[in-house]
């Protein structure tokens, strides 16, 4: 200090201190320009967290799972006004360029059979505008009986659409929710509109954050300049000081352009943490400038001020600088970043507030005649006397209040979702209601199947495991590669299921198009995925499904593919019975029993007319006269599912015009092969189906939904055939849960470990400070109380009234705990009773001293964070707000258990030099924050 | 999800590069310049070609397909898929829209596939169905102007208020000496440039020509490029109608 002192008293070092400072100001402030703006939200997922390592693996393995959801209220979906703008919205968006995949009712493929001639027809499930009042009713009437689209791209109740796009991989996630909210807006300008799923969300979260910073940010260090002029009523000291912060600030900004670090929307924070904190110290050395300077010459008052007050400065900004330093223990990148500049930025406000501001003082020869206000420093005299008075009584009720707000703490709440990054009633709650009311949500979970998927009974495990989960409450739907390779083999060999072996299974991959696969299946077949769509995106609610889904994928794990065909189909017909909104009250168990229960009697004419109607198909090799049609049929159905082509050309011959060739006889063998055998398995399906149905008590199908469930658990049943089941082994697979659901709980748990760290650390690194400040761990212990106070009862307050602990309120602990132990520091250092008196004499001169500085900068730094709460951000909302009650809190306890727990009459702090009676009774007029007593307390 | 309809593709596409050999025209006027290149595509009474296609999707690894196409006429389309093994023996035969007919080795049996739906890539090309099918540029466009570039020459085509075509403008650039296309470029509704196809490479018989290479950027989906090689190429052969039918589908070679 001494040489500092000496340094700045010499005219030309301080013209060389305030020269070179403005100029690496400058030059910093124009590196600052260079600054790269980083909009990556990715960046703030724990790096080293293994659910978030297992979803960024996951994102990559299949490109993207980032899924945007536009929803439309409409009150008539079918209309061909309606339909012509979202078939433009469609198209417009695939030409984006950034999206996978998009799908909506005018993109929507749809098949039926045609029993005439054979084989499929494929068509657009919307093939042409409505012309009229019954065309519309005829599309509504054929949208609404396709169960993979109700519910998915229409609501049930008709009155919504949904258009799915599916991002591109690497896509930016803000620029492309901007052009699909351009598109579809321009598409639909009068409909009500709802955006949903994570990049709306994400762009909501981070728009609203940045906005209200650079809304916000000015207004708060205006407030903080607005208290400082009003408190200390010195306008051009309090520029100085300014000056000296906004200069720190400049070349903190620098030196992360030149060092490449991007800035971000938490790093957007750091100017009001500056200015709130840093220019603390400036402040206080000129006020004790100015104190001395009232009796001393310049240059002497200048030298004192610094001796007096510069190791306090320096010990406050350490602890300042060592707390933010906490935050390199976390595993969230922006916030190691944030910690790290913060904490050169205040090291920096520190370091000028020693050389730069006193050296400029000294230039301009700035002069303060202090106004009196000693309202505030009597109060809190008084104050900081009666809880020294009453130690006893206070110290049991300050332990209470420990107690009481560690107890109300066990109850924070660390779990992360959506919902901690935006309030009720903004527009990502509301279009979450939106797609929860009539699609179900737009939450997704996913579940990893590692193994071969060209096995059909890793397929089955796939569909086996989805089936489970789609009955499990909580989840509105689910959808698998078995159900897109079912559709395939429906189309392109006329069974809705997964086929009967790998080469089938590959043939399908092949004909499928790659948008709907790379969803599903990784392009080596390796992994797949199970989407789920969950009913809510609030931790508390998905964590129970979570579990749930968990216990189903360890289970399946445990049991593998292809043990239990019944058992598949049992979980097959629960599944398909919800889907279908039937009650089907047996338990898997007993359903199991019923399916395997009883040997099949195929209806013989049912299979003999299916051959007949195949016979007089195009996809017939020979075209067959009805009556020869019916004579093979007839001939066919005498062998059953016995399909050797040898066979089968001798039984076909012999029923085949004479006249014909033998080369009829041979192609009509190898054109029936197959359809006689899979004709006969129908049979048999459908004779268990009709024994299950019956046993269950469902109607027969004289409802779609019956209908169509007794078409799909017919397509079920074929597995138990035994070419189905034989085929295909027990391959090993790798199954777990993934999503962003898991990534939030994996988030959750980083962000209560970061809390345990940042705190255990910063709170160790300040007690080391203050130990050695004040050359006593008792009178470090002491110092550090007041905070750990303050955050007990935060925190017991963010348990009572539910505000969680997140990425942004876990920043709290350290912030609080840098800045609110320098309240102590300040404390003890004026801590010093008068000749002859009593520690409650100290505590009141120390009250009168410091502590109209100490509740100044309080109210200071409370006013700034509390600016930050006028915006709609939540994050900002949340930090600001309890950083502001924390501030206030913290003073209020430095106040009242200090005086408590202090047992001395004076405590010395580290090199500082102790101000004279006269030094001490200017200093407090000027800056009630000095080291002096404002004046005697009257001896008891 | 119904990828039927890539089945027609994949027979459209693997016959639209047979579409390409040309007597030379002489020719001046924009029409002129398209009947002329027009001409050069139905010129043949059938062809037979195998094609490798190449596709490469950044991020994603490099897909080959091996083809056999033959095609009769303007409607009658075959193909045999000769590699990956997963496709390998698949049948396709195409005699019009509703008749399309496939033949999977793996389910030993002819399946009948009507389509009608027009959009996205066959087998993650960058083909479409329209350019696929675009056998012939006067049925679905018109020219409404051309520049020349000496060697060369462009044709604007703007399509035809009653077709449905995917692209309402293509330019195309044509070489003069062979009134064939080399560079097609498609703008969308909005204007943009969203797919250019090349051709170049050619080879000849006699007065018949082919380019070896077709390539497909898709700049809409992050210049998704698929390229077709042409391994071998027989025309005029007299291939008999024979060949285009379920039965000889069923029974192959």
């Amino acid at each position: 200090m001494d040489l500092l002192a000496r340094l700045i008293a010499n005219r030309a070092a301080a013209v060389w201190i305030v020269v070179v400072t403005v100029g690496l100001g400058v030059a910093s402030a124009f590196q600052a320009t260079r600054l790269q703006q980083s909009d990556d939200l990715l960046e703030f997922l724990p790096r080293g967290n293994l659910a978030v390592a297992k979803f960024t693996e996951l994102s990559r393995r299949f490109g993207t799972t980032e899924i945007a959801l536009v929803g439309i209220e409409t009150d008539d979906p079918f209309a061909a006004s309606f339909l012509k703008r979202l078939q433009q919205a469609t198209e417009e968006l695939k030409g984006l360029g950034s999206l996978n995949h998009v799908l909506s009712l005018a993109n929507t493929g749809d098949f039926t059979p045609d029993p005439g001639r054979g084989g499929v027809v494929t068509t657009a499930l919307v093939d042409r505008l409505p012309a009229n009042a019954v065309d519309e009713q005829a599309l509504r009437t054929k949208v609404m009986s396709r169960d993979q689209v109700v519910g998915n791209l229409v609501a049930a109740d008709g009155r919504a659409v949904a258009i799915v796009a599916m991002l591109a991989a690497g896509a930016p996630l803000r620029a492309v929710a901007a052009q699909i909210q351009a598109v579809v807006t321009k598409a639909f300008p009068t409909e009500t509109l709802y955006w949903a799923g994570d990049p709306f969300v994400s762009t909501y979260v981070f728009n609203t954050t940045q906005h209200d910073l650079l809304l916000l940010t000015p207004w708060a260090v205006l407030a903080v300049i607005l208290i400082l002029m009003v408190t200390f009523r010195d306008p051009v000291g309090i520029s100085i000081v300014l000056v000296a912060t906004t200069l720190s600030i400049a070349m903190t900004l620098g030196l992360m352009a030149a060092l490449g670090v991007r800035f971000n929307i938490v790093l957007a924070g750091m100017p009001v943490v500056l200015f709130a904190i840093g220019s603390a110290y400036g402040v206080h050395l000129l006020a004790r400038y100015y104190a001395l300077n009232e009796r001393l010459e310049p240059t002497t008052s200048l030298t004192q001020a610094i001796h007096q007050t510069g190791p306090v400065i320096i010990g406050s900004g350490l602890t300042t600088v060592v707390s933010l330093a906490s935050y390199l223990g976390m595993d969230v990148h922006p916030l190691r970043i944030f910690g790290l500049f913060a904490g050169v930025g205040i090291f920096l406000a520190m370091g000028l507030s020693l050389t730069f501001v006193p050296a400029l003082a000294s230039l301009l020869k700035v002069h303060h005649h202090p106004s009196s206000s000693t309202a505030v420093a009597a109060a809190i005299g008084r104050l900081t006397r009666g809880a020294a008075r009453h130690r006893l009584g206070l110290g049991a009720a300050l332990a209470l209040v420990a107690v009481l707000g560690a107890a109300a703490s066990t109850r924070l709440d660390s779990s992360v979702d959506a919902g901690a990054f935006f309030n009720a009633g903004s527009p990502p709650a509301l279009a979450e209601a939106f797609m929860r009311a009539h699609f179900g949500g737009s939450q997704f979970a996913f579940i990893e199947i590692s193994g071969d998927m060209r096995e059909p009974a890793n397929l089955r495990l796939v569909r086996r495991i989805a089936d489970r989960a789609a009955l499990e409450p909580g989840v509105t739907g689910v959808s698998h590669i078995g159900q897109a390779v079912a559709t395939a083999n429906a189309v392109l060999a006329g069974q809705a299921r997964i086929p009967e072996t790998a080469a089938q299974v590959s043939v399908l991959y092949s004909f499928m198009g790659d948008p709907v696969l790379d969803q599903f299946v990784t392009r080596d077949h390796a992994h797949s995925l199970i989407h789920i769509r969950l009913a809510s995106d609030r931790a508390a609610e998905v964590a129970p499904v979570l579990a749930r889904l968990d216990a189903i994928a360890s289970e399946a794990g445990a049991t593998g593919a292809g043990s239990n065909p019944a058992g598949d189909v049992a979980w097959r017909v629960l599944a398909l019975a919800h889907q279908h909104h039937l009650t089907v009250s047996a338990s898997p168990e007993r359903l199991q029993a019923l399916i395997d229960h009883g040997t099949p009697r195929p209806d013989v004419a049912v299979v003999e007319a299916e051959l007949r109607r195949f016979l007089g198909s195009e996809e017939n090799a020979v075209v067959l006269p009805d009556a020869e049609a019916a004579r093979v049929a007839s001939a066919l159905v005498t062998l059953g599912d016995r399909t050797a082509v040898a066979e089968l050309t001798t039984t076909v011959a012999a029923s085949l015009s004479p006249t014909r060739p033998p080369s009829d006889a041979e192609d009509l063998a190898l054109s029936v092969s197959t359809p006689l055998r899979e004709t006969w398995a129908v049979a048999r399906a459908a004779w268990r189906r009709d024994q299950l149905v019956s046993t269950l008590g469902l109607a027969a199908p004289a409802t779609d939904a019956v209908g169509r469930f007794a078409a799909d658990v017919t397509q079920a049943m074929l597995d138990l055939e035994d070419g189905a089941t034989a085929a295909g082994g027990a391959a090993p697979v790798a199954i777990a849960v993934n999503g962003l659901p898991v990534m939030h709980r994996g988030l959750s748990q980083s962000v209560s470990r970061n809390q345990i760290v940042s705190l255990i650390a910063s709170a160790a690194l300040v007690l080391l400070i203050m130990a050695a400040l004040f050359r006593s761990l008792w009178v470090g212990l002491l110092a550090l109380t007041p905070t750990v106070l303050t955050l007990l009862c935060v925190y017991g307050a963010m348990g009572v009234f539910g505000i969680r602990l997140d990425v942004g309120t876990s920043m709290l602990a350290s912030l609080v705990i840098g800045a609110g132990v320098d309240y102590a520091i300040h404390l003890l250092a004026s801590w010093r009773a008068p000749p002859g008196g009593s520690a409650a004499d100290a505590a009141h001169d120390a009250g009168c001293a410091a502590g109209p500085g100490v509740w100044t900068n309080a109210v200071m730094v409370a006013a700034g964070f509390s600016v930050l709460t006028l915006g709609d951000a939540k994050p900002l909302q949340n930090i600001g707000g309890l950083t502001a009650a924390s501030m206030l809190l913290a003073a209020l306890a430095t106040f009242l258990a200090v005086p408590a727990l202090a047992g001395r009459r004076r405590y010395e702090i580290l090199g500082a030099t102790r101000a004279t009676a006269a030094d001490s009774a200017a200093a407090v007029v000027l800056d009630p924050r000095t080291t002096a007593a404002h004046k005697p307390a009257p001896r008891k | 999800m119904i990828r039927s309809k890539d089945v027609f593709r994949a027979t459209l596409f693997a016959c639209g590069g047979l579409l390409l050999s040309p007597p030379v025209v002489a020719a001046t006027s924009a029409d002129e310049e398209l009947a002329a290149v027009d001409a050069t595509i139905g010129g043949m009474s059938d062809q037979t070609v195998v094609m490798e296609m190449v596709t490469n999707e950044p991020g994603k690894a490099e897909r080959r397909l091996t083809f056999e196409a033959t095609v009769k006429g303007t409607a009658w389309r075959r193909v045999e898929f000769l590699a990956p093994a997963d496709v390998k023996g698949t049948r396709v035969l195409v005699l019009g829209v509703d008749q399309m007919y496939i033949y999977l080795p793996a389910y030993r049996k002819v399946r009948r596939i009507a389509t009608h739906v027009k959009e996205q890539g066959f087998m993650g090309s960058a083909w479409d169905h329209d350019e696929i099918a675009l056998a012939v540029f006067g049925k679905v466009f018109r020219a409404t102007a051309v520049a020349d570039h000496g060697a060369t020459l462009t044709l604007t085509l703007e399509r035809k208020a009653d077709q449905a075509f995917l692209y309402p403008r293509l330019e195309v650039d044509v070489r003069k000496d062979l009134h064939q296309p080399i560079e097609i470029r498609y703008f969308n509704d909005a204007g943009v440039n969203a797919k250019t196809e090349t051709r170049s490479d050619f080879t000849c018989q006699g007065k018949l020509c082919t380019p070896r290479a077709v390539e497909m950027v898709d700049h809409s989906r992050g210049e998704l490029k698929s390229r077709m090689l042409l391994k071998d190429w027989q025309v005029n052969r007299g291939v008999p109608d024979s060949l285009f039918t379920v039965r000889a589908l069923q029974r192959g070679g």
